[in-house]
């Protein structure tokens, strides 16, 4: 989530909000997926909450992301719940993993909630990124929002999701208001409340939920298994990278 | 600033070559539609990269725009495929966000800075890609100036005019939108020419004139009361403070106030450290407002110095570009104390 990135503070609280409360379930889910002493990758760590669950199934974990002050959190995670020894934690985005991993190096990949930040030509080559760096029957496992189906149930979705997002949008960006002068907050209230509102409108703060999972996978995966949850507003995907060998 | 983004993709201009020069820019809808129409005779690629719909200065400066946002367009756009250098022109006003070395080391391309003005650009592309000093330094023409009165006229009369209607109805609506529009025009147009020390002082200067003509406005319709003059009055003065304390994030020669009131943007002090410059004159070229000065060393040397810190907006260009890291910000260099370094 985009507007959270600034706030490394507010990030767990912005997430459970985003995700209804499902996120702290949604990640043992994932962990419950990855195979036992796997080489995992987890793309957008953010704090790391998702590393301690993957050391303790014995997984070599690499975590990326992109914001430098969310590295410095989950190396401090991971230092304190003393996983270090199974944890490497660098700081690059998910566009630069064709640099930095090669072919065939990892038994699991991650993307937590990460697909609906990136536009459609990124989410496409990050795919075919997972793709080149996974073994064969490697898995990818892609937890994030999806468009529930059914016309009710997404008018439902968005009737909830949007005010919900509007609120999180809204703390996250008081929170950055750092002047201890009593005048500029009232100022800031008055002047920067409207402008936040503008900008939650126009500027597409929010992140877009995916489509169905056939229509951007490239055709060396196969979708093994999918979890629901909030009647499939937010989707747990299994999905395993076909060997070709066969 | 309200972002509004357009999608992220490359456009192509007239017939393009394998040689053809790449231009970036960022995926703001009003950026992308002024560039397409400068470039439309030209034979060029022009990548627009993800930055949140956000102009090139204020994105870059505030962090939508950097060198993942070049990374992700050129992995998506497949430019390595379609030309056969390795060469971007980046604007000028990106240079606070993007270190040409960085960006050479984390994508393998390597920036060049073109011109600050989308107008600029086919003469720069037709001299062989060299700028003149005119294109680097920020111009700040009438025309300009109505233009950005108008946006801010806009942006506060969507913002604030909810509050009159209210309270007062349409009349209260129609005399704030009014005294908002003539005191940013006036303020925008004679910004320089005005005493006082802020820009709020200046606009509370502004004030009589806007109330005076809307008194006169009022007379003409309904004849006056000492009521509606109180109301014209207090609605003027609410709406010239407004404005004024709006108006520097509007210019290009001085920074947003709320930026640091706000959200704490370090402040900058830049001076430049003489044993380490070598002189390479990049620092003065990213400046947009013309700080940097060259002096000749007794030893044969040509070196940078701070010549003129009034003018300084705290970009932070010439921290990120100096390649000697002779470029130093004094608030946070130990042992050195601001107020003694001024002279």
């Amino acid at each position: 989530m985009k507007a959270f990135e600034s706030v490394p503070g507010r990030y767990d609280l912005g997430m459970r909000l985003v995700t209804f409360g499902e996120i702290v379930e949604l990640r043992s889910e994932i962990a419950a997926e990855v195979p036992d002493n796997a080489n995992v990758l987890d793309i957008g760590c953010g704090t790391g909450s998702l590393l301690p669950l993957l050391a303790r199934r014995g997984a070599r974990v690499v975590a990326i992301d992109k914001s430098p002050e969310m590295v410095t959190t989950a190396r401090e995670r991971a230092a304190a719940e003393e996983i270090l020894d199974s944890v490497s934690i660098k700081q690059s985005t998910a566009m630069e993993i064709d640099r930095l991993f090669h072919e065939n190096q990892f038994d699991a990949v991650v993307l937590s909630l990460v697909m609906s930040e990136l536009t459609d030509d990124e989410q496409t080559w990050l795919l075919n990124q997972c793709a080149r760096i996974l073994k064969p029957n490697g898995v990818l496992l892609v937890a994030d929002e999806f468009r529930p189906d059914g016309f009710f149930r997404r008018v439902a979705f968005s009737a909830l999701r949007f005010p919900l997002h509007l609120i999180a949008y809204l703390y996250t960006q008081i929170k950055g208001l750092v002047t201890p002068n009593w005048w500029w907050k009232t100022y800031y209230v008055i002047v920067e409340l409207p402008l936040m509102l503008l900008s939650f409108f126009v500027g597409e703060p929010l992140t877009a939920p995916l489509a169905e999972p056939h229509t951007f996978l490239p055709n060396t995966f196969r979708v093994v298994s999918v979890k629901h949850f909030w009647s499939g507003a937010i989707r747990l995907l299994k999905i395993q990278k076909a060997d070709l060998s066969q | 600033m309200i972002p509004h983004p357009t999608k992220p993709r490359l456009i192509t201009f007239g017939k393009p070559t394998r040689q053809s020069p790449v231009l970036v820019t960022v995926n703001s809808s009003l950026t992308v539609r002024r560039l397409s129409k400068v470039l439309k005779d030209e034979d060029c690629y022009l990548l627009v990269a993800p930055a949140g719909g956000i102009n090139v200065w204020c994105g870059s400066v505030g962090g939508h725009f950097s060198i993942e946002s070049i990374i992700s367009i050129i992995k998506t756009s497949g430019i390595e495929s379609l030309v056969n250098h390795r060469r971007l022109i980046l604007p000028q006003l990106c240079a606070p966000a993007i270190n040409s070395k960085e960006l050479n080391a984390r994508a393998g391309w390597s920036g060049q800075f073109g011109p600050i003005r989308a107008e600029d650009i086919p003469e720069y592309l037709r001299n062989g890609k060299r700028v003149t000093t005119a294109m680097t330094e920020i111009s700040y023409a009438p025309k300009d100036r109505l233009e950005m009165a108008v946006a801010m006229s806009g942006s506060i009369i969507v913002r604030f005019s909810l509050l009159p209607l209210i309270i007062l109805g349409w009349w209260g609506m129609t005399r704030f939108a009014a005294s908002v529009l003539c005191s940013a025009v006036v303020l925008h147009l004679l910004n320089e020419r005005l005493p006082g020390s802020t820009d709020t002082r200046k606009a509370l200067l502004v004030s009589p004139l806007a109330i005076s003509l809307l008194i006169l406005i009022s007379w003409s319709e309904y004849g006056v009361s000492i009521w509606s003059l109180v109301f014209v009055a207090a609605l003027t003065m609410i709406s010239t403070v407004l404005v004024g304390n709006a108006h520097s994030g509007y210019t290009p020669f001085k920074q947003c106030s709320y930026s640091r009131q706000f959200y704490g943007y370090p402040p900058l002090k830049i001076d430049i450290v003489t044993e380490a410059c070598t002189g390479c004159t990049l620092c003065d070229w990213v400046c947009p407002v013309d700080c940097f000065a060259p002096i000749q060393q007794d030893n044969n040397r040509t070196t940078f110095i701070m010549a003129n810190p009034v003018n300084c907006v705290e970009c932070g260009a010439c921290l990120v570009q100096c390649p000697t890291t002779a470029v130093v910000n004094l608030y946070e260099t130990p042992g050195h104390s601001p107020e003694l370094s001024c002279a």
